[in-house]
């Protein structure tokens, strides 16, 4: 992942480690936040990560796009599981 | 769909890009199809009385459309299936000269079309005498599709030919796809970091068809080292399965949705993007070169820490 955001080939084993380690870091706070969006509302949900990044444009874009990406993808699996049910009927 | 805002440093990668359409189109394409009712209907557009489809295999410089038969469970199309091969199928491609070349020749300035791609899928079976004519004029398949999108005008061509050729590029597309695919498995186990996985369903998503001319004309100028660069970036992601893990340790509820974790996959996937590169940053004001160091990345965490990037702590760390 390193390397495709610009790092050398081989990253070194300690800068990876550190990544790791901030990432780590990262993702609790984001989640403590989260949480705490969420305790408000009742329960945690997507949308408190959404409200989180709202100030970062290109996250906030990349998400709602993996959202609606997943959305069609499950729409398209559903439809052609039925299909499929259809078409077994058929024969 | 909106599109990606992303101030990262590269740019697409354009086999993902084709393999994402191909998905697309060929999950769009069943849906159309299954969606109308009659049994002849279907019966004509498949042209089997199996009603079984077409996918496209590669190994080496072979190709070959094959029939499938059945579908296991809900797995991606073009990757996991169980493959029935049709030795007397009439559109075997292995007399083709150097499919390779052509793949990449098309790839390089055909973008695929999501909504006609289907269409042209229909009209398979009929158009196969035209399409092994075609087989040799790649040119020809490259300025339709380029067509499509607008800016360059070239030659434009017979219908009946034309949807040949779109589906000669779709279908090459899942060749190169297939071939890429496998190339990046083996690619992948190199990498270092643990948390990585192919993740296939992580794509861009515009359909917008400017939007992709001006991605295909940046993708066609890239080096080697750039593709790569790209591919990599594309293709690797936090693995869903840690991180659903990470995030029920943390907040102590079992209860998190698979849309959760993929967006916190991705906003810390992007988090990462966001380190790196100001840690290179950082590096040509300090004119360094070479791998980057722990201090460079210190560096550009305490930089994201001022700019408001990082979520602050509301409770101090106390031992560390």
């Amino acid at each position: 992942m390193m390397y495709g955001f610009g790092d050398d080939p081989n990253p070194l084993p300690e800068t990876v480690a550190l990544v790791e380690d901030i990432v780590v870091e990262y993702v609790t706070d984001m989640a403590h936040k989260a949480q705490d969006i969420g305790s408000k509302r009742g329960k945690l949900s997507v949308e408190d990560f959404l409200y989180l990044i709202r100030k970062d444009l290109p996250k906030l874009n990349r998400c709602t796009e993996l959202l609606s990406m997943q959305e069609e993808l499950k729409q398209a699996r559903k439809a052609f599981e039925v299909d499929e049910e259809k078409l077994g009927t058929l024969e | 769909m909106k599109s990606i805002v992303s101030n990262t440093l590269t740019q697409e990668f354009r086999n993902y890009n084709r393999l994402y359409f191909l998905v697309k189109d060929l999950l769009d394409f069943i849906k159309k199809i299954y969606s109308r009712n009659p049994v002849n209907d279907l019966k004509k557009c498949l042209a089997d009385e199996k009603a079984r489809y077409q996918f496209v295999i590669r190994a080496g410089t072979d190709t070959e459309v094959l029939w499938n038969d059945g579908r296991q469970s809900k797995t991606e199309p073009v990757y996991k299936r169980s493959i029935e091969f049709d030795q007397n199928h009439p559109k075997r491609m292995k007399q083709s000269k150097d499919p390779f070349e052509a793949a990449l020749e098309e790839q390089e300035e055909s973008p695929p079309n999501s909504p006609v791609g289907e269409d042209e899928l229909n009209s398979q079976t009929p158009n196969e005498p035209q399409n092994q004519t075609n087989g040799g004029h790649n040119l020809l398949v490259d300025d339709d599709d380029y067509d499509e999108i607008g800016p360059n005008v070239k030659n434009s061509s017979h219908p009946s030919s034309t949807s040949t050729s779109k589906l000669h590029s779709t279908i090459v597309n899942a060749n190169v796809a297939t071939g890429a695919t496998t190339k990046n498995k083996e690619y992948d186990d190199d990498e270092e970091e643990e948390n990585m996985e192919v993740e296939l369903s992580k794509f861009p998503s515009s359909a917008d068809p400017t939007k992709m001319a001006k991605m295909q004309a940046i993708l066609s100028q890239f080096t080697e080292d750039q593709m790569s660069r790209y591919e990599s970036f594309r293709r690797s992601a936090l693995q869903r399965s840690n991180m659903r893990r990470l995030l029920v340790s943390i907040t102590g509820s079992q209860k998190i949705s698979l849309p959760m974790t993929i967006v916190v996959c991705g906003i810390a996937k992007m988090f990462v993007g966001e380190l790196v590169e100001k840690a290179r940053i950082v590096m040509t004001e300090r004119k360094e070169s070479g791998p980057i160091r722990p201090c460079h990345i210190r560096e550009a965490y305490r930089r994201l820490k001022i700019e408001g990037k990082v979520p602050k702590r509301s409770v101090q760390r106390l031992f560390r």
